[in-house]
Formats: structure tokens, sequence, C-alpha cells
């Protein structure tokens, strides 16, 4: 720790790196610089960040919340699912809002578990979304029809 | 950093060639002398360096090295030259748009 000195150049990059401190190559006419900016990120007792692991941790935790959410509200099941399926699709297709949040230093496809732990396959899910949307209408076209719409005002 | 002075206006208007370090605005001679001084402690090539001023393109590559960001490069300076925050302020502001226009 107190011997930056006898560090490598490379050491001295992963260094400033993991204190966040934004640096090029380090070499004779920088290194001086650079030792002292380290010298005083450890004074200040910045934590140094650690490895991608832990944003790759928080991802896989996210994702497991997303997967216990429908279980555990049987009465908004139906909702729940509306709010499970757009998630699932974000995961597998868009790259942009969902992953942006969490992307710092994981790498660009995030190995998360998504092929594997995919129970039902993503068209039985539309399929199963347009069931109930025609059923539901089903059901209210049906209401209107007894009702003649004097229930509904 | 709206009002420009005529030294800066001078080097970022052209490419700097061999211009010494003291066209550079904010480098006066005695700032000149501590980094020519300092470039020879470290060891960079000796031999323009002996006789003539430290040329403007040596702290261009360092400006470049710290990756044309402001703050290291300031600090840089401060450390290596005595130079206050003006004077670094200056001078990196200089560099920055010579870099935008030429680089």
């Amino acid at each position: 720790m107190s011997s930056l000195r006898s560090k490598s150049a490379q050491d001295i990059s992963d260094l400033l790196d993991e204190y966040g401190i934004k640096h090029g190559p380090v070499v004779d006419s920088t290194r001086g610089l650079y030792e002292r900016k380290l010298k005083e990120a450890m004074a200040k007792g910045k934590v140094s960040k650690a490895s991608p692991d832990k944003t790759f941790y928080r991802e896989e935790e996210e994702v497991t919340y997303v997967y216990r959410t429908p279980v555990s509200n049987p009465v908004h099941a139906m909702h729940s699912w509306l709010i499970y399926f757009p998630f699932r699709s974000d995961m597998y297709d868009t790259p942009s809002t969902y992953r942006d949040s969490y992307k710092k230093s994981t790498p660009m496809k995030s190995p998360e578990a998504p092929k594997s732990s995919r129970l039902i396959p993503l068209w039985v899910q539309f399929v199963f979304f347009l069931a109930v949307v025609l059923f539901l209408y089903l059901i209210f076209s049906s209401m209107e029809a007894n009702e003649s719409l004097k229930g509904i005002e | 950093m709206s009002t420009s002075t005529q030294k800066h206006r001078d080097f970022v208007g052209e490419p700097m060639g061999d211009k010494p370090v003291t066209s550079l605005s904010g480098i006066g001679g005695i700032l000149g002398e501590k980094l020519r001084h300092q470039s020879l402690r470290q060891g960079e090539t000796p031999g323009p360096f002996l006789t003539r001023d430290l040329l403007a393109y040596v702290v261009l590559g360092q400006f470049l090295l710290l990756k044309k960001d402001p703050e290291m490069f300031t600090e840089w300076l401060r450390d290596t030259s005595g130079a206050n925050s003006r004077q670094a302020g200056l001078c990196s502001q200089c560099l920055r748009e010579w870099c935008d226009a030429f680089l």
C-alpha cells in the first residue's frame, strides 16, 4: 500500500481503475501524478470499487425479483402477468432502458440465465395473452348485451 | 474564460510547429524554464532541449497522455512547474482549443 513506487505500471493502472480515477497510460511523465492521486484517494478512505461481479450480482438480483413477482399475489395474478410479460421481452429484445441502468462494467451481452430458465416459450405467452384479451372481450360484449349499458352509467 | 488574450489567439489560430512552450497561454519565461528543467529530469530526449527552449508540442504530448483531461493536466502542470490555478487553466484551455481545431 505504501510503496506505490515499486508497483508495476499495470498495477498502478489497475489501482486507478479501482478508485474510479480516469487516467491515461502510466509512463514516466504521468506516473508521479497518478501515484499522488492514488495516495490522496487512499488517504480519503475511498472504498475501492470491486470487480464487475458486483454489478453482475445486482443484475441477477433484479432478475430473481422479476421472477418472483407474479407468484406472490394471486389476486393480481392477471395484472402481474402483464407486468411480467414486458419485462421478459425487454430482457431479450431491447438493450436500451433496462440494461443501461445496470450495465456499468459488465460486458455487452450479460450472461444471465435467460434461456435455461425460460419455462414457457415466448410465443406461448403471446398466444395466452391474446386468448385472455379475447376472453375478456367476450365477457364484456355479453355483459353489454344483457344490461344494455344501463348498469355501466 | 470568455475573453482570450492575444497570446491565446496567436497559439490557437495555427499549427504549433516548433513554437516554444512559452508561446502557450499562461506560460511565461519562468514557468517555461521550470518545465524545461523538469523535462530534462524526467529523462526525455535531451537533444533539442539542452540548448533551446522546451517546445510546446512536448507539453501537448503530456496533455494527450493525460487523455486531454483538463483537471489532470492542470494538476500536472501545477506540480511540475509550480504554476498557479489561473496559469494552468489558461494553458489547459489553450491546448484544448488547439486540439479541437487541429488534432
